[in-house]
């Protein structure tokens, strides 16, 4: 092999290949370091939310398979809270919802409350008006089939001008809450 | 070119945002908030300086022919150190600069900089372009941000410290300033005074 066949075909492919591996361990190295930290902060996240919704909460059950979280006082369930996700006007909103402690059957399922989790891609001052308290406590106590807005014949008032996100979480809600009841019932049956 | 000069340069006569009109989409999509300016401004500056340093030690043995390939490596590297750094220790920063932050990667700014600059560049040289480069870029964030957070919202907040409230916009917030469409019109404003007033240069 000559000399110029190594400077002009090996050298760039040995060089690039070793830039990417210093890149590999740089990046490895503070995966290793924050992951810890990320995890611990989402999980700091859902319990703050959590706490909104019951604030007499003294303990917490994850039942990662149906992804639902069973809240409980002095050992005894008071509530169900889950995650659900809309398609806002900008990205992903999601938000943590609360549950009674009913029996679950289709006409019996009622809201505690609902926190925003994240709505960081809707419009300020239009969209992330779903953040607002007066926006949220509409949703206390509504039960599964209120859970509409208004203009459709349901309980909850859309923010004028944002249609898209208030109708994202309504919907998200209602979807997602019908789901994880029947999951919900299905494991106080035993059947999960 | 100086070191000093260097630096400048990319303060006012060839200020990325406001005269190279370079990294415009994280410059207009973040500018909602003095925060978000800062929190942007902050993560951009440490890729420049970074990417440039790193450009220029490597820069007499980088081979022509894979030289923007090695830049990119070095570039998406340093964002995802970043933005995993500001995910583990500003959560909230992290929502509110959202995809913008890992889109950093695709900044022209520094990809930019780092062929036109730091390729040919001394050490000494790379860096004070980086810091001028990425004060300009700052900079250029600051004034469009000011302007939409008090139009856009009547009140003019920092790391949650109100500085400024306009009484008759608090009210009535002129909300088209915070929306995309408001990006647009305070920098074309913007732009057409530092015109008018000489301190970007006609071409």
């Amino acid at each position: 092999m000559d000399k110029n066949t190594f400077k002009e075909d090996i050298f760039p492919i040995l060089f690039l290949t070793i830039v990417v591996c210093i890149a590999v361990v740089a990046l490895t190295a503070t995966n290793g370091f924050t992951e810890k930290l990320i995890e611990d902060n989402k999980n700091e996240a859902i319990k703050e939310n959590l706490a909104v919704l019951f604030p007499e909460m003294d303990d917490l059950q994850v039942n990662e398979t149906i992804g639902v979280y069973t809240i409980l006082k002095e050992g005894n369930t008071i509530g169900y809270a889950f995650e659900a996700v809309g398609q806002g006007y900008g990205g992903d909103i999601s938000i943590m919802v609360g549950l009674e402690n009913t029996s679950m059957a289709e006409d019996d399922i009622i809201v505690v409350g609902i926190t925003i989790i994240d709505a960081a891609g809707e419009t300020p001052g239009l969209g992330q008006l779903i953040t607002e308290e007066s926006f949220l406590e509409q949703f206390v106590g509504v039960n599964a089939n209120d859970m509409m807005l208004s203009k459709n014949g349901g309980q909850i008032d859309a923010i004028s001008g944002a249609t898209i996100s208030s109708s994202a979480v309504v919907d998200a809600i209602h979807d997602t809450m019908l789901a994880k009841a029947e999951l919900i019932r299905e494991l106080l049956e035993g059947g999960i | 070119m100086s070191v000093i000069e260097n630096l400048k340069k990319g303060i006012m006569k060839s200020n990325p945002v406001l005269v190279l009109l370079l990294g415009l989409c994280p410059a207009l999509a973040v500018s909602t908030s003095l925060d978000n300016a800062i929190g942007m401004t902050a993560a951009v500056m440490f890729v420049l300086i970074n990417a440039n340093l790193i450009v220029s030690i490597i820069r007499k043995w980088t081979p022509d022919r894979v030289r923007i390939p090695v830049f990119i490596v070095i570039i998406a590297s340093l964002v995802t150190i970043v933005d995993l750094t500001i995910q583990a220790f500003s959560p909230d920063l992290s929502k509110s600069l959202g995809i913008f932050l890992p889109l950093i990667v695709v900044n022209c700014i520094i990809l930019g900089r780092a062929e036109a600059f730091a390729s040919k560049n001394s050490i000494t040289d790379s860096l004070a372009d980086a810091l001028g480069m990425g004060l300009g870029f700052g900079l250029a964030l600051l004034i469009i941000s000011f302007f939409r957070q008090l139009l856009g919202t009547g009140t003019l907040e920092l790391f949650g410290q109100t500085l400024l409230e306009v009484p008759g916009l608090l009210d009535n917030p002129m909300a088209i300033f915070i929306l995309p469409m408001g990006a647009f019109l305070v920098m074309a404003c913007l732009l057409a005074f530092l015109r008018y007033m000489g301190v970007i240069a006609n071409e």
